[in-house]
């Protein structure tokens, strides 16, 4: 008899063997139980993790700080140029907490007044291998004053640090955290360079008496540590 | 270590060129039935898509596209490669309706397979496209018919020739067989992740990566989870048919061929168990990369399965089972091209393939190349006839159960598919080209 071709002739031509819909059967459960399981861990239980992931969180990070300070004092001969070195490996900087910037005050001891000419005093902080953003638009690397004022130069560390509270998007608090994560900043030690020129009152100077200044270096490190909270 | 470099150009080169040289065959081949016929179109035009589909992604990895200023989501080349890869899986959902045992026989519903393909792929190529392909993934399911008629073929083919002696079934398990390996492969290969159950991990890291969408990912998933699950127990379920009849008739090398790929699973399954603390860095501290010992397993195996090998099966299908007629005169000289030109392809690529990690002078890897094709050489008689000789035909053995309409059909109703897909792979340029235009 030849085949008609029916939908039903041929579905159960294709069914005519018992011992092979046994298999088929089996294969048929076992393809229904795996997709069910495996269903459930993957559009259920993947989703919900997945939807975290649809859109960036929004984090607070907020900064503690904690200042080391050091202290140099020199006193200077006229024309005179010298070099201090700050090792901030001498530092005891707290676990957790790493160094976000320089902070340098250079001030001299004369005081400005009637009968005072303030001596002329320059620093500079001088670009070495130690780990830091040189190239910072907000660095004050150089300082020079005749007025009896202390100078102030700021070299920063950390990149982007300056200790004001931010805001990121993430999607986890890892990634939100990642970029105040890194290590190796703030390695070496800090040249300063000092410079005086000593100015006489009405540019006179009898018995040579003010030749030389005492020069006071005061450095703080701001190290800080974060934390972390979603918005 | 070289730079590996991608299959995917040789992949582009071997399904184009198989799939038009079998379009070619099969224009010669009047003498088939309309099964083998319909069978051979879809296959021919099935490879001629995944040509096209890996010729966009080669072309799009050129120098001279990277280089190019690209400000959109999508360039006409990712458009390509959607469309064409749709385009193959309407053909994949339809053909197991035809071969290798066919449901549908009547002429009316046959003659609904042009229609109903052209149709189908048409439809979801432009909802795909105009969905910017978040749910693309979601049409894997397309995968499935073959899963719930190929398996049912096989077992009863299979139970035939060991309970009832009937050695000329084989034929039809082994053509159902190779069918599920061709569409399966690739998830054949990740059985042991899929049975434990932690492909989810690896759908989730890749959709991060890819940058999660504000869209739902869900009907993605559900693809990916019908596709995985079926190939698991597809692999499984040949494992354990082709256990049985090993007892019983011995290994052969369709036996070999389904213990290797589920000697690759047990391996991939392990290996993919090992990172998964790199699989679930993304989700919980950033994305790690995976070693690199894992990458070049996964491009000797899944990879090699899929892009080099499938194509070799399709070869296999459309000759061992008689679908070209290989025999007439003016098709032999173009089939012994075809099939060595392949065979040579293949082999040539996994040689460079090796020689790109292992630490192998070229001097050396060329003095395999040369033994590779005085092999194929010498041997060309032997490889033409295991394929060609042998040749089993299974509209024949169809015919010879009685299980095979022959309805009136005309060769115009059956080319009808060859025209239809000609012209939906017409509208898929036209529309890639004007959609990426206006959307760029």
């Amino acid at each position: 008899m030849s085949s008609t071709g029916d939908f039903s002739e041929v579905m159960s031509s294709i069914t005519s063997n018992n011992a092979g819909n046994k298999f088929t059967l089996a294969s048929f459960i076992a393809a229904l139980i795996l997709l069910s399981y495996t269903g459930y861990d993957t559009v259920i239980h993947r989703t919900d993790i997945i939807s975290d992931f649809a859109e960036d969180n929004q984090y607070r990070i907020t900064f503690s700080t904690q200042n080391e300070t050091m202290q140099e004092v020199e006193t200077l001969q006229d024309d005179e140029t010298t070099n201090i070195q700050f090792d901030l490996s001498e530092l005891s900087i707290s676990e957790g907490y790493s160094i976000g910037l320089i902070e340098v005050v250079i001030t001299s001891e004369e005081e400005e007044g009637i009968s005072v000419q303030c001596d002329s005093v320059a620093g500079d902080i001088i670009e070495n291998d130690l780990t830091a953003q040189w190239n910072d638009t907000s660095n004050d690397l150089s300082g020079q004053d005749s007025s009896c004022q202390p100078i102030n130069l700021k070299l920063r560390v950390y990149p982007n640090y300056d200790g004001e509270t931010i805001t990121v998007l993430a999607i986890n608090e890892y990634q939100a955290l990642q970029n105040w994560s890194q290590t190796g900043w703030g390695l070496g030690a800090l040249s300063l360079d000092l410079d005086l020129d000593v100015n006489s009152p009405l540019g006179f100077d009898f018995g040579n008496q003010d030749s030389d200044e005492e020069i006071t270096v005061d450095v703080t490190v701001v190290t800080f540590s974060v934390s972390i909270e979603e918005i | 270590m070289a730079e590996q470099e991608s299959m995917v150009p040789v992949a582009a080169i071997v399904c184009f060129l198989l799939g038009v040289t079998s379009l070619i065959l099969l224009n010669r081949s009047k003498n088939r039935m309309w099964m083998d016929r319909l069978a051979g179109y879809m296959l021919g035009w099935c490879l001629v898509f995944f040509g096209l589909r890996y010729a966009a992604v080669s072309v799009r990895d050129t120098s001279w596209w990277q280089a190019a200023d690209i400000t959109s989501q999508f360039d006409i080349f990712q458009y390509l490669f959607f469309s064409f890869t749709i385009a193959a899986f309407a053909i994949v959902a339809i053909f197991p309706f035809i071969y290798p045992y066919p449901i549908f026989q009547k002429s009316s519903t046959i003659k609904l397979v042009a229609p109903v393909t052209f149709f189908l792929g048409l439809v979801i190529v432009i909802s795909m496209m105009l969905t910017e392909y978040k749910y693309v993934g979601f049409w894997q399911i397309l995968f499935a018919p073959s899963f719930i008629i190929l398996i049912p073929i096989y077992f009863r083919f299979l139970s035939e020739e060991m309970l009832e002696g009937d050695d000329t079934s084989r034929r039809m398990s082994l053509a159902a067989g190779i069918i599920l390996i061709a569409f399966f492969g690739q998830q054949m290969t990740w059985w042991l992740a899929q049975l434990i159950s932690i492909n989810d991990e690896f759908v989730a890291r890749f959709a991060i990566e890819a940058g999660v969408g504000s869209h739902s990912y869900v009907p993605n998933w559900i693809g990916y989870t019908v596709t995985n699950s079926l190939g698991t127990i597809a692999i499984l379920s040949l494992a354990a048919g082709e256990t049985w009849r090993a007892n019983k008739k011995g290994i052969n090398g369709f036996t070999i061929v389904i213990f290797l790929i589920l000697g690759v699973g047990l391996i991939s399954g392990i290996a993919d168990f090992a990172v998964l603390d790199i699989v679930d860095s993304c989700m919980y501290t950033v994305c790690e990369s995976f070693p690199e010992s894992y990458n070049i397993w996964y491009k000797f195996t899944t990879e090699a399965l899929l892009l080099l090998f499938t194509p070799l099966m399709v070869m296999y299908i459309l000759l061992h089972f008689d679908v070209i007629d290989s025999e007439a005169e003016q098709n032999q000289w173009m089939t012994r091209i075809i099939v060595i030109l392949m065979l040579l392809i293949v082999s040539s690529t996994m040689i460079e393939l090796l020689q790109s990690f292992l630490p192998v002078s070229s001097m050396i890897s060329s003095a395999i190349l040369a033994m590779v094709v005085a092999i194929f050489i010498g041997w060309e008689e032997r490889i033409m006839n295991a394929l060609i000789g042998e040749g089993e035909s299974i509209s024949k053995k169809l015919s010879s159960l009685n299980e095979l309409h022959e309805p009136d059909i005309s060769e115009s109703e059956i080319q009808l598919f060859s025209k239809a897909m000609g012209v939906l792979t017409a509208i898929i340029f036209i529309l890639c080209f004007l959609y990426s235009s206006i959307v760029s």
